[in-house]
């Protein structure tokens, strides 16, 4: 049949149409890219820390001082400058002064912004009235008895792990996703708070990408400070802990202070231990999360195999590097997704489990078997190893050392590091035990849970 | 002679036709002032120690001008913020998707000369649905764009699929109002044995996001979401009253239509171009919303009978009321995707206008 005339007109104006509106939707919803997060440093990230350590104490007021009289170099100690106001004189003595007495005042603090760039935001001291959003930022500041500092939340999925905010309001919305109800709830619950100077400060994980730019921007007119930090990787994790924990006032301050060293002596006997691994010792891993979502090169969870002295895997093969080029994850594509990367020697999920369990055999198999057919094909099937991923960073790393490198670490090794912890008396784990917590389960846990 | 009996038979018909347009007008009163009404209502929606009057105040100052302060009123200065980011834009959206939907509804009904036809009859949903998946859950984009903005792309391309099939295939064959419901329904069945075959071999969460694009949701539209529909909307519906004269010829039937000078094959072409960019431009950012473009035309039809020149624009502003209600709920009361309480809302009413119709109305197209 010969094309008529108008159906050549109708066919111009479909082009015509399509063109259009091509174009407009184009220009109108175009995005920028993501970026990588920069490296924010360790240590206390407030303002006024001049020596970058663990804490806000005389060394610090030392340094001003020597910095006003001329001792020592103001570029050396980017953070002496307290209030932020391009001098170092005895202002910022009297803030850091204020700081270490708990006295109201405002503290400058260092984290991300949504594209990962370091920035500072301004806080009134001490912080109070908290809203945190993502797994991965509510635990460390719960770890260090955030809790009851906390006014709002969006709805939690491990309710015996954040049993301690259970005073605050339930925002709706979940740790993944805000919906618009619980967006209106967030501004209700600022407003209600107004008294008290409204919500004191949103806290993000970085790895939470589910924050919209309109929401930002809500905060932004509102002054409400965003502290967001990439707390998925346990390194950061630790300075979250301590920072978090010194806003929030003296109690929390010593428990951020005490977490972090602890935190930190395990990380440092894993390296003392590790370093004496030669190359070809060196176990690769791929990493995932949500049980079939493969962390992609650049993920803040591929940190950790380097902390447990492994190999991220895509350093090793540059087909899956290409695969998995990025800074989130991706969700495996068929049952076939990693046929060509199996000999990867290690496959560790890093997957969040409530404390408190009652029935933990059941858990494993239930956990294990969920998305199995995705990994029993694999010939590192046997070497797949489940993480809590609510546990404390290096307690994630102690067990997943003790997966990677049973001649160097145990589990029972790791084990007596998360009975310190119970025993320190963290808030979530207060009358938890080693029976009640799942911390890590391979294959040979899954047989034997199955019975 | 008795020359009463015409003069009353007039008299009869005048009043007659006064109370068809009374009815009308009344019609669309009614469902103009409810859309304003709604549109208060989804403002003010259990944001708490906020009025109806005081939303619309906010309206209104917000457009004179008028700014809160956050240290003293912050309540209202949220309020308000929360109004002109979140509940204008959904409202917006809603109006603009319950009336383009409507009209392609009452579009195709005529077109097609079929009762039950909507705008997803020729398989448009199944094509936007493919593509908005195939972004969500194996991340194939059609275009360069990736997130949200991909997802929105592809299901607007994937949209457009089956209308450009049905187009080339008539070229080739003599396309009637059967056959090209029947190729939708062959295009539908393909479509959505891709989307089944994705969505089994996903994750909860992936399918998650999926499922509830299918369902249809506003939750996080902003005003960047409003140009592309609204502007597709606007001209896409002054055509469709432009086009309610011939809709009424296509509606008699092939046959009549052809013997009354209309070029059915290519009016109906024209239809389906139209309805499809219309459907595409709102489908892809709201996801599939079900049950509006069949049921506004018929509630219409009910009170205004089948003259397309008032039933497009009045089934326009009924349709727009209808989405709005169904989000003043989801959003008040149940938290839910507008596309589920749209279908819980719509289905009864269908079922009611059916059984009501077949007792006293007669035909509803």
């Amino acid at each position: 049949m010969n094309i008529t005339s108008y159906q050549k007109k109708l066919g111009a104006i479909v082009i015509v149409a399509l063109i259009v509106i091509g174009a407009g939707a184009v220009y109108l919803l175009a995005g920028s890219d993501e970026s990588q997060a920069e490296e924010l440093g360790s240590g206390l990230l407030i303002y006024g820390n001049a020596n970058g350590d663990l804490v806000l104490d005389d060394d610090d007021i030392n340094i001003i001082h020597d910095i006003i009289d001329g001792k020592k170099e103001k570029s050396d100690y980017p953070m002496a400058d307290a209030n932020r106001d391009g001098k170092i004189n005895n202002e910022d003595i009297a803030v850091v002064e204020a700081l270490i007495a708990g006295n109201e005042t405002t503290v400058f603090v260092k984290c991300l912004d949504s594209d990962g760039a370091v920035i500072v935001v301004e806080v009134s001291y001490p912080m109070k009235n908290v809203v945190p959003f993502g797994t991965n930022i509510v635990e460390p500041f719960l770890y260090v008895g955030g809790g009851e500092y906390v006014a709002g939340y969006f709805s939690s999925t491990y309710p015996n792990q954040e049993a301690s905010m259970t005073g605050a309001v339930d925002l709706e919305g979940s740790s993944r996703d805000i919906t618009d109800k619980a967006w209106r709830n967030f501004m209700n619950l600022d407003a209600d708070l107004q008294d008290e100077g409204g919500v004191g400060a949103l806290l993000i994980d970085h790895s939470a990408k589910s924050f919209s730019e309109s929401r930002l921007n809500d905060l932004s007119a509102a002054n409400i400070p965003v502290i967001r930090y990439a707390s998925a990787d346990q390194v950061q994790e630790i300075s979250t802990a301590l920072t978090l924990g010194f806003l929030c006032g003296k109690t929390t301050e010593a428990m951020g202070l005490s977490y972090a060293e602890s935190s930190l002596e395990i990380y440092n006997e894993i390296q003392d231990k590790v370093k004496a691994l030669n190359d070809d010792e060196r176990k690769t891993v791929i990493n995932f999360t949500m049980w079939i979502f493969v962390c992609q090169n650049d993920s803040t969870f591929n940190q950790s195999p380097e902390y447990v002295g492994a190999v991220p895997y895509y350093k090793t093969n540059s087909a899956f590097a290409t695969d998995y080029a990025g800074n989130t994850s991706t969700k495996m594509g068929g049952v076939e997704a990693l046929a060509n990367y199996d000999d990867a020697d290690y496959l560790i999920s890093n997957r969040s489990l409530d404390i408190g369990q009652t029935d933990m055999d059941g858990l494993i198999v239930e956990q294990w078997e969920k998305n199995m057919q995705y990994f029993e094909n694999l010939d590192n099937y046997h070497n797949l190893v489940y993480v809590n991923n609510i546990l404390p960073g290096s307690l994630r790393l102690a067990y997943m050392a003790a997966a990677i490198y049973p001649d160097l670490f145990t589990k029972e090794w790791a084990d007596g590091y998360l009975q310190a912890f119970i025993n320190a008396g963290y808030t979530p784990l207060v009358g938890q035990t080693l029976e009640t917590i799942c911390t890590s389960f391979g294959y040979e846990d899954y047989i034997a849970a199955k019975g | 002679m008795d020359t009463s009996a015409p003069s009353e038979d007039n008299d009869g018909l005048i009043r007659e036709y006064h109370r068809q347009i009374a009815k009308k007008m009344l019609l669309l009163i009614i469902s103009v002032a409810g859309i304003i009404l709604t549109v208060g209502l989804l403002s003010v929606s259990t944001f708490d120690g906020i009025s109806l009057s005081q939303a619309y105040k906010i309206i209104w100052g917000h457009i004179n001008g008028v700014e809160y302060d956050y240290g003293t009123q912050s309540r209202l200065w949220w309020a308000d913020r929360y109004i002109w980011n979140r509940a204008l834009p959904r409202a917006t959206v809603a109006i603009l998707a319950g009336a383009s939907l409507a009209a392609c509804g009452t579009l195709m009904q005529s077109v097609l000369s079929n009762p039950l036809a909507d705008p997803y009859s020729t398989g448009i949903s199944s094509g936007a649905c493919f593509g908005a998946v195939a972004a969500i859950i194996v991340g194939i984009s059609f275009s360069s764009m990736a997130g949200e903005a991909g997802i929105v792309t592809n299901a607007f391309i994937g949209a457009l699929i089956p209308a450009i099939i049905l187009i080339v295939i008539s070229e080739r064959i003599n396309v009637t109002p059967a056959t090209m419901i029947l190729i939708g329904t062959a295009i539908s069945y393909f479509f959505n044995s891709m989307v089944t075959f994705m969505m089994v071999t996903t994750d909860a969460d992936t399918l998650k996001s999926a499922y509830l694009w299918q369902i249809g949701t506003f939750d996080g539209l902003t005003w960047s979401s409003v140009p592309i529909m609204f502007v597709v909307t606007v001209l896409g519906s002054a055509c469709v009253v432009w086009l309610s004269s011939k809709l009424n010829v296509a509606s008699l039937g092939d046959n009549a239509a052809i013997s009354l000078g209309l070029d059915i094959k290519n009016f109906r072409i024209l239809c389906l171009i139209l309805m499809s960019i219309m459907t595409a431009a709102v489908i892809s950012f709201t996801g599939i919303i079900g049950f509006v473009g069949i049921v506004a035309p018929h509630i219409v039809r009910i009170v205004v009978g089948t003259d397309n020149r008032f039933v497009v624009p009045i089934s326009m502003s009924v349709g727009a009321l209808l989405l709005l209600v169904a989000d003043y709920i989801a959003l008040s009361y149940a938290d839910l995707p507008v596309g589920v309480i749209m279908a819980l809302i719509g289905s009864p009413i269908f079922f009611i206008l059916i059984v009501w119709q077949r007792k006293s109305m007669g035909a509803i197209y």
